[in-house]
C-alpha cells in the first residue's frame, strides 16, 4: 500500500478517534470519515449503530453525559491491521480514560475496534466496537459516569447518615457524661455534707445542753428569788432573769433546729442498712400521698389542692425499701404543695386551682415509673441542675433546708433509679422517677 | 457510786458536773473523768478492784479510740459496764459496740434524761 493511502487511513483514524471519544472536532466533518451504513457497538447495551445518523445520535448523548467532566485520553494501539488487498483495515486499541468530577479521578478502561474500508479514494468507518469495562453495569452510560455519580451521591447519603448517626451518640455521650458528673458531685457533696454534720453535732451537743442547763439555773434563782423579800430591785432582777431566759430559749429552739438539719444531712450517709422488700408500690403511694395532704392542711401554707391519683392496677410488688421510699413520696409532695402555696398568694392568680397528679405505670424493661406533678409555679432551666444539690433551696428563710430533694435524689439513686425534673414555668412541674421492678439490693 | 466519763473534749467535765450536780451535791455519785483512752485505763489501774463501776466513752478520740477502749476494758475489767457516746450514730459504729460488750449506745447531742435514768437503774 502506498504511503499516502496509509497516511489517509492514519489521518481518518485520528479524526474519527476525536470526534468518536473525545469530541473535540467539529461534527461536519463526519460525511468525509463515517460510511453511511455504519454499524457499531458502544460500551452500554443500548448503544447500537446502524447508519450516520445514530453514529450522530450517539455523540450528542456522549456529549451530554460528558458535560463538566474532565476527561483526558490515552490510546495505545493494541493491533492495526491492513487486509493484504489495501482496501480494508482493523485498528484495535487499549483506550484508557481518567474522568475527574468534582476533583475525583476515575480510571476507566475498555478496548476499541474500529473497522475501515477504503470506498472512493476515501477511508472510512464501517464499523466500531468499544468493549464495556467490566465493573460498569449501565445499559445507557458509556463511560459509566452516571452509575459512578449515582454511586458517589449513594455513598454520601450513607456518610451522611452515619455522621448524623454518630453525631446522635455523641450527644448521648455528651448528656450521659454530664449526668455522671452531676450525680458524681451530688455524691462527693452528699458524703461532705455527712462529715460536716457529724462535726457539728459535737458543738451542738454543747450548745443545746449547757442552755438547757442555764434555764434550769434561771428557774432555781427565780425560785431563791422568790423566797426573799420583794422589792424594785427584785423586780428588776426578776425581769432581767425573764429576758436571759427567753434568750437561752431561743439559743435552745435554735440549736434543736440545727440538730435537726443535722440530722436529716446524716440520712445521706446512713447507706447500706435499709433492706428492699417487695412492696405494694400503689398503697404506700396512696398512704404518703394522703398523710403529706393532711400533713400540709394541719400546718401554715394549708391550701385546697385536687389530688389526682392514677395508679396502674397492673403493677406488681416493687422491690422496695419502704421507709426510705415514703420519704421520697413525702419530699415530693410537700414540695408541690410549698411551690402551688407560693403560687396562689401572687395576687394574679386569684381564680389558681391547685392540682397534685401522681401516677405510676408499669414501663418496659421491667421500670416502674412514677410521675409526681404539680400546676405550680415551675421551675427554672437555670435552677433545674441545682434542685438536688444538698442545701440549695428555693424557699424563704427558715422555711427549707434544701436536702429535702438531695436526700430524695439519693434514696433514688440507691434503689438503682432515676429521677429527673421536667417543668414549664408557671405551667406544671414534673418529678419523673423510673425504678426497677426487681433491683436486687439497695446501692451503698 | 463511781463513774467515768471519757471524751477528748473537755467542756464534757463542766457539762456532766453541772447536769448531775444534785446527784453529786448529795455523794449517790461520783464523777471521774479522763479525756483520753489510755488516761482512763490509767485511772483504772490505781486501784484494785477499780472503784469505777461503769463509763460512758467517746468513740471518735485522737489515739485510742472509744471502741478499742471498750475492748481493752472489757478484756481487763469484765465487770465495769460501759456505754458508748458518740455523733456517729450509725450502723456500724452501732453493731461494733454492742458486739464488743456495750451496755448502751447514747447520741449526741446528749439527751442527759434517758441518760439519767440509765444510771437511776444502777443506782437501785
Amino acid at each position: 500500500m502506498d504511503v499516502l493511502k496509509e497516511k489517509l487511513l492514519n489521518d481518518t483514524y485520528k479524526k474519527f478517534m476525536d470526534i468518536g471519544l473525545k469530541g473535540s472536532l467539529p461534527t461536519d466533518i463526519l460525511d468525509e470519515i463515517i460510511a453511511p451504513d455504519i454499524t457499531g457497538i458502544g460500551t452500554a447495551i443500548d448503544e447500537k449503530i446502524f447508519s450516520l445518523s445514530d453514529f450522530r445520535d450517539l455523540l450528542k448523548s456522549q456529549k451530554k453525559q460528558s458535560e463538566g467532566l474532565k476527561m483526558q485520553w490515552s490510546i495505545s494501539p493494541a493491533k492495526h491491521t491492513i487486509s493484504p488487498g489495501g482496501n480494508t483495515a482493523v485498528f484495535v486499541d487499549d483506550i484508557n480514560a481518567s474522568i475527574t468530577v468534582n476533583n475525583e479521578t476515575i480510571e476507566m478502561y475498555f478496548r476499541f475496534s474500529v473497522v475501515f474500508e477504503y470506498r472512493k479514494n476515501r477511508w472510512m468507518v464501517v464499523h466500531f466496537h468499544g468493549s464495556k469495562p467490566e465493573n460498569v453495569e449501565s445499559e445507557k452510560d458509556t463511560f459509566g459516569i452516571e452509575e459512578w455519580k449515582k454511586r458517589n451521591a449513594k455513598l454520601e447519603e450513607m456518610v451522611k447518615a452515619k455522621t448524623a448517626e454518630l453525631q446522635k451518640s455523641l450527644e448521648e455521650l455528651k448528656a450521659t457524661q454530664a449526668q455522671l458528673i452531676q450525680s458524681e458531685k451530688l455524691a462527693s457533696l452528699g458524703q461532705l455534707a455527712a462529715g460536716i454534720a457529724h462535726e457539728i453535732k459535737n458543738p451542738m451537743n454543747f450548745v443545746n445542753n449547757f442552755a438547757e442547763l442555764s434555764l434550769e439555773y434561771i428557774s432555781e434563782i427565780q425560785d431563791e428569788i422568790g423566797k426573799l423579800e420583794q422589792n424594785k430591785t427584785t423586780a428588776d432582777i426578776g425581769n432581767l432573769l425573764k429576758d436571759v431566759e427567753d434568750n437561752l430559749k431561743k439559743i435552745y429552739q435554735h440549736g434543736t433546729r440545727a440538730d435537726g438539719i443535722v440530722k436529716s444531712m446524716l440520712l445521706h450517709s446512713r447507706g447500706g442498712s435499709g433492706k428492699l422488700e417487695p412492696t405494694n408500690l400503689n398503697e404506700l403511694i396512696k398512704e404518703y400521698v394522703n398523710l403529706a395532704f393532711h400533713g400540709m392542711r394541719a400546718g401554715k401554707a394549708a391550701i385546697n389542692v385536687k389530688i389526682d391519683l392514677e395508679l396502674d392496677n397492673t403493677l406488681q410488688e416493687v422491690e422496695i425499701n419502704p421507709e426510705d421510699f415514703s420519704r421520697v413520696i413525702l419530699n415530693l409532695c410537700k414540695n408541690a404543695f410549698d411551690a402551688m402555696h407560693s403560687k396562689g398568694l401572687q395576687p394574679q392568680n386569684k381564680d389558681y386551682k391547685p392540682v397534685l397528679k401522681v401516677h405510676t405505670k408499669m414501663g418496659a424493661d421491667d421500670l416502674v415509673q412514677i410521675h409526681i406533678e404539680d400546676n405550680g409555679p415551675g421551675v427554672s432551666n437555670t435552677i433545674k441542675d441545682k434542685l438536688f444539690q444538698p442545701f440549695f433551696t428555693t424557699k424563704k428563710g427558715t422555711e427549707g433546708t434544701g436536702l429535702g430533694l438531695s436526700i430524695t435524689h439519693d434514696i433514688i439513686k440507691n434503689h438503682q433509679g432515676n429521677i429527673n425534673i421536667e417543668s414549664v414555668e408557671n405551667v406544671f412541674t414534673r418529678f419523673e422517677i423510673q425504678l426497677p421492678l426487681n433491683a436486687k439490693k439497695l446501692r451503698s | 457510786m463511781k463513774i467515768l466519763i471519757v471524751d477528748d473534749e473537755k467542756d464534757v467535765e463542766t457539762l456532766f458536773r453541772q447536769k448531775f450536780r444534785k446527784e453529786v451535791k448529795n455523794n449517790s455519785l461520783e464523777l471521774v473523768f479522763a479525756f483520753s483512752g489510755q488516761e482512763a485505763l490509767d485511772l483504772l489501774e490505781k486501784s484494785d478492784p477499780p472503784e469505777v463501776i461503769y463509763i460512758f466513752s467517746d468513740i471518735n478520740m485522737p489515739g485510742m479510740t472509744g471502741l478499742e477502749l471498750l475492748e481493752k476494758v472489757k478484756k481487763r475489767f469484765p465487770q465495769i459496764k460501759v456505754s458508748m457516746i458518740s455523733a456517729y450514730g450509725d450502723t456500724e459504729n452501732y453493731n461494733k459496740a454492742i458486739s464488743s460488750g456495750a451496755k448502751e449506745f447514747f447520741t449526741k447531742p446528749i439527751d442527759f434524761d434517758s441518760l439519767k435514768k440509765e444510771i437511776k437503774t444502777l443506782m437501785n
